[in-house]
C-alpha cells in the first residue's frame, strides 16, 4: 500500500515535472517582434520585425483565446475562456514562469497604463476583475456579461468596455474603481477606437441576427450619445489610428478602409481571408487572417500590401512586442 | 406419441415455398438498397455537378448583383433548390466569437469549404424544415470564400419514388409468389404421384396381387425408378409362377409312381395275386416305381444343393477326357446291349478347374438322356477339343429323333420333357438337364443345344479351362 503510494506520488510529480520543463523558443529581448496568437491550432507564432520573418512558433496545444503582454514586454500572459488559469511565459527563456489561478471565463485582458494593474474580463463571473502583478486579486467590478472589447485612455483613468452581448458600453472610473456611466451600443459590439481629442468612439461589430453590420458607429465621449454612423461594410470588427490615418478592418468583407484625421474616407483595400484583427506601427498595418492563416503587412500611406507572413493555424490576435 | 410426419409433398412444397418467398424477400431489400442508392448517389452527383457548373461562372472578388440575378433565374428554371449564400454570418465567418446565431454552414464545413471541397448533406436540415439531400460548393477568390452555392432537392421527393416503385412492385411480387406456390403444389404432386401409385401397388403385392403395374410415362429418375418397380414385380409374378408349376410337376411327378406302389400292393394285400410269378412281377413293379420316387426326390435334392448353393463345389484341375472315359466306361453294357455305336474325339491336353463328381454327373445326366433317345443300333458322337483361348468344349451328339425347334428354349427348365408319356415311362426325372445347367453355370460355364428333328440333338458344353496350367503348356 505503502509502496503504491510512493509510486503514485513519484508518477504524478514526474509528470508535473514533465510539464514544467515545456521549454520554448526564447525570444531575445533585443528584438522587436510581431506576435500572433493563433486559436485553431493553439499556437503563438513570433516575427522577427527587423528582418521581416518568422523566428519562432510556440506549440502551446491549449485552447488559448488571446494573449497580453506584462512587465513591459518581458513576459506574455496567455488566457483562454475555457482554461481555468492564465499561462504567464518569460519570452526572454521560453519557459512558463507563472500560472494565473483566474478560473474559466477570461475572455479579454488589458493593462493599466502604469504596469501596475491587469485587468481580466470575466465572462462567467460578468465582470472585470483586477489582479495586481503579483498575481493577486484586488477587486472586482460587475458589469454586462461579456466585455470583449476593453480601451484605456491616455492617462489611465478611464476604461471603456464595450459588451458584446448586452448592447451596452460602460465607463470605468480606474480610481474608484467603479461604472461612472454606460451608454447603448448595438449588439455583437466589436472592436472600438477611442479618439480622445475628438471626444470620439468608434465602434464596430457583427451585427445581430442575419443581417451583418455595415455601419462604424461614433459615440460623443463625454455624452455616450450617438454622434454619426460611417459606412464600412461588411462586419468592421478592428481599428487603428496611425500618423497616416485611422483605419478599419471589416472581415465580412475582407477590406480595410481608410480615413484622415478629419474622418474623411481616402481610400480602401481587400486583403486576407476573413480577417479579424489588425494592428498599426507607424507606417505600418498588420492584418492577421483567420481562414489563410497569415498576417498581410500593408503600408499605411499607399495602401499596398508589402508583405505576407504565415502564422499558425487560425490568427485571432496580435501584438508588438518592442525592443528593450 | 408419434409426431405426425409431413408428406413428401409436403415437404417439397414447403422447400419450395420457403425458397421463393426468401427469394423476392431478399430481392425486394437488394432492390431498395441499390434503388436508394444509387439514385440519391445519382442525384447528388447531379446537384455536385450542377453546382460546379454554377461556380465555373464565378470569378472572384465579391459576389455581384448580376450574378446573384443570374443564379436566382436558374433557380426559377431548374427542378433542384439553388441558393447563393454570401451573408458572412450564413457562412459562419464570425465563427471564433460566441455569436447566438444558427448557420446554415458548420465551423466544419467552412473548413472544408475553404479547402475547395464540397460538402455533401442528408438528412433534416433545421433551416429548411425538413429531411433534404444538399450539397454546399464553395465559391472561393484565392482563400476568401465569398459565398457558397446550396443546392438541395427535399428528401421527400425520392421517398416518394421509392413508394411509387412499391406500389408497382409488391402486389405483382405477390401474384408471383402466388403463381409460383401453385405451380409449385403441382409439381410436388406430380412429383409424388408415381410414389404414391407405387406404395399402393406394393400393398397390393403384398396381398397376392402381382399383376397390378404403375403406369408411367415420364423418363425421369421417378419414371425409371416405376419402371425398375414394373420390372420388378413382373419377376416376382413370374417366380410365383414358377413355383406354383414346380410344386404342381412335383407332386404330379410324385403321384404317378405312387399310385403304381399303391395299386399294386392293394392288390396283393387284397389277395388278388394268385401265382407267384404274379407277385414276383407286382413286387418288381413297385421296387421300380420305389427307385424311381427315390431318383426323383435325389435329383430334387441335388438342384436345391445347387440352385441354394449350400454344398460348396471341391474344384481341382481335372483332365476331362479322363473324366468323360471313366463316365462312359460305366455305360459300356447299356451301349452294348443297345447297339449303340461311340465315336469319341477327346482331346487328352484340355485341363479344366472342377468338381469331379459333379462334372461326372453332367457327363452321366447327358449319356443318359442320349442313350435313352437314341434307338437301337444308333450312333451316340463324343468330341472334346479347345475353342478359344482359356476355354474348351464338350459336344455330345446322339442320332435320336431330335427336338423341335420352338421347345428347343425350354430343355433345362426342370421337369420339361419332349415327350411327355413316353419320358415318364423311359424312367427319366426330367430334372437331369436343369441339373447340367446348374453345374456348368456353377463351373462358369455355357450350355447349348441344337437339333434336327429326325436326325439328333447335340448338347454343346464350354468350360474355362485352368489357367495356370494352361500358362506351364505355354
Amino acid at each position: 500500500m505503502r509502496l503504491a503510494l510512493v509510486l503514485a506520488f513519484m508518477f504524478v510529480s514526474l509528470l508535473m515535472g514533465c510539464e514544467r520543463q515545456e521549454e520554448f523558443t526564447p525570444i531575445p529581448k533585443r528584438m522587436k517582434v510581431l506576435i500572433s496568437i493563433n486559436i485553431k491550432d493553439g499556437s503563438v507564432t513570433f516575427f522577427d520585425l527587423k528582418r521581416e520573418k518568422k523566428y519562432a512558433q510556440w506549440e502551446l496545444g491549449q485552447p488559448i483565446q488571446g494573449g497580453v503582454l506584462l512587465n513591459n514586454g518581458s513576459t506574455l500572459l496567455l488566457y483562454g475562456h475555457e482554461l481555468d488559469r492564465a499561462y504567464e511565459y518569460n519570452l526572454a527563456t521560453g519557459k512558463m514562469e507563472k500560472e494565473w489561478k483566474t478560473g474559466k471565463g477570461i475572455i479579454s485582458a488589458l493593462v493599466s497604463n502604469d504596469q501596475q494593474h491587469l485587468l481580466l474580463a470575466d465572462q462567467n463571473q460578468k465582470a472585470i476583475r483586477i489582479f495586481h502583478m503579483n498575481g493577486k486579486e484586488n477587486g472586482s467590478i460587475k458589469i454586462g456579461s461579456q466585455p470583449l472589447t476593453l480601451l484605456q485612455n491616455s492617462t489611465g483613468t478611464r476604461v471603456y468596455a464595450i459588451d458584446f452581448q448586452d448592447e451596452k458600453a460602460a465607463v470605468i472610473d480606474m480610481e474608484k474603481h467603479q461604472v461612472t456611466h454606460t451608454f447603448s451600443v448595438p449588439k455583437f459590439a466589436l472592436g472600438g477606437l477611442l479618439r480622445e481629442r475628438e471626444q470620439e468612439l468608434w465602434v464596430g461589430g457583427h451585427g445581430s441576427g442575419s443581417s451583418v453590420e455595415t455601419v462604424i458607429h461614433i459615440y460623443s465621449l463625454p455624452s455616450g450619445t450617438l454622434m454619426k454612423t460611417i459606412p464600412a461594410p461588411e462586419m468592421p470588427v478592428s481599428f487603428a489610428e496611425t500618423n497616416e490615418g485611422i483605419f478599419a478592418l471589416s472581415h465580412g468583407s475582407n477590406t480595410v478602409r481608410k480615413w484622415d484625421h478629419a474622418g474623411e474616407e481616402k481610400a480602401s483595400i481587400t486583403v486576407g481571408a476573413n480577417p479579424f484583427v489588425m494592428i498599426g506601427e507607424s507606417h505600418y498595418l498588420y492584418v492577421a487572417s483567420y481562414d489563410s492563416n497569415e498576417v498581410t503587412v500593408i503600408d499605411g500611406r499607399t495602401l499596398q500590401v508589402v508583405q505576407r507572413l504565415t502564422t499558425g493555424k487560425g490568427p485571432f490576435q496580435l501584438m508588438i512586442r518592442e525592443e528593450g | 406419441m408419434r409426431r405426425k410426419s409431413m408428406t413428401l409433398v409436403q415437404k417439397i412444397w414447403l422447400a419450395m415455398s420457403l425458397v421463393v418467398i426468401i427469394t423476392v424477400l431478399f430481392s425486394y431489400f437488394l432492390l431498395n438498397y441499390f434503388y436508394q442508392n444509387l439514385y440519391v448517389n445519382k442525384v447528388e452527383q447531379t446537384l455536385i455537378e450542377e453546382g460546379r457548373n454554377l461556380a465555373s461562372d464565378y470569378q472572384g472578388g465579391p459576389i455581384t448583383e448580376e450574378y446573384r440575378k443570374r443564379v436566382e433565374w436558374y433557380n426559377e428554371k431548374t427542378t433542384s433548390e439553388v441558393l447563393l449564400v454570401s451573408n458572412p454570418r450564413e457562412l459562419s465567418a464570425c465563427l471564433p466569437f460566441q455569436i447566438d446565431y444558427d448557420s446554415l454552414i458548420s465551423e466544419a464545413d467552412r473548413q472544408k469549404l475553404l479547402e475547395g471541397k464540397v460538402v455533401t448533406k442528408t438528412g433534416y436540415e433545421k433551416r429548411f424544415g425538413r429531411k433534404i439531400m444538399g450539397v454546399i460548393v464553395p465559391l472561393l477568390d484565392e482563400h476568401r470564400l465569398q459565398g457558397v452555392f446550396y443546392l438541395y432537392i427535399p428528401l421527400a421527393t425520392i421517398q416518394e419514388m421509392t413508394k411509387e416503385a412499391a406500389s408497382i412492385w409488391i402486389p405483382l411480387a405477390i401474384l408471383f409468389v402466388a403463381a409460383l406456390l401453385l405451380f409449385g403444389k403441382k409439381m410436388a404432386d406430380r412429383l409424388a404421384g408415381p410414389l404414391k401409385e407405387m406404395e399402393r401397388v406394393a400393398y397390393s403385392m403384398s396381398q397376392g396381387d402381382y399383376e397390378a403395374r404403375i403406369p408411367t410415362q415420364a423418363n425421369d429418375e421417378i419414371g425409371r425408378l416405376a419402371r425398375a418397380f414394373n420390372v420388378m414385380a413382373k419377376a416376382i409374378h413370374e417366380e410365383d409362377m414358377r413355383k406354383r408349376e414346380f410344386l404342381a410337376n412335383v407332386s404330379h411327378e410324385l403321384r404317378t409312381p405312387l399310385s403304381y406302389v399303391k395299386g399294386y400292393s392293394e392288390a396283393i394285400l387284397a389277395g388278388m395275386v394268385k401265382t407267384k410269378e404274379e407277385e414276383t412281377k407286382y413286387m418288381k413293379l413297385i421296387h421300380r416305381e420305389a427307385g424311381r420316387m427315390e431318383r426323383l426326390v435325389r435329383d430334387l435334392l441335388d438342384l436345391a444343393q445347387l440352385e441354394g448353393k449350400s454344398v460348396p463345389l471341391q474344384k481341382v484341375p481335372l483332365v476331362f477326357s479322363q473324366v468323360i472315359e471313366d463316365t462312359l466306361a460305366k455305360y459300356e453294357p447299356f451301349l452294348h446291349e443297345k447297339e449303340i455305336q461311340v465315336v469319341a474325339d477327346l482331346s487328352p491336353e484340355v485341363i479344366v478347374e472342377g468338381d469331379g463328381d459333379r462334372m461326372e454327373q453332367v457327363i452321366h445326366n447327358l449319356l443318359d438322356n442320349a442313350i435313352r433317345y437314341t434307338p437301337k443300333g444308333g450312333t451316340i458322337t463324343l468330341q472334346l477339343f479347345e475353342a478359344e483361348t482359356h476355354s474348351c468344349c464338350f459336344v455330345i451328339r446322339d442320332s435320336g429323333k431330335g427336338i423341335p425347334k420352338e421347345k428347343l428354349p425350354l430343355l433345362g427348365q426342370r421337369f420339361f420333357r419332349v415327350d411327355q408319356a413316353r419320358t415318364r415311362a423311359e424312367g427319366g426325372t426330367g430334372l437331369g438337364l436343369a441339373i447340367v445347367k446348374q453345374i456348368v453355370h456353377l463351373h462358369g460355364g455355357t450350355i447349348a443345344f441344337a437339333s434336327e428333328e429326325g436326325k439328333g440333338t447335340e448338347v454343346s458344353i464350354c468350360l474355362p479351362m485352368w489357367d495356370d496350367q494352361q500358362h506351364e503348356v505355354e
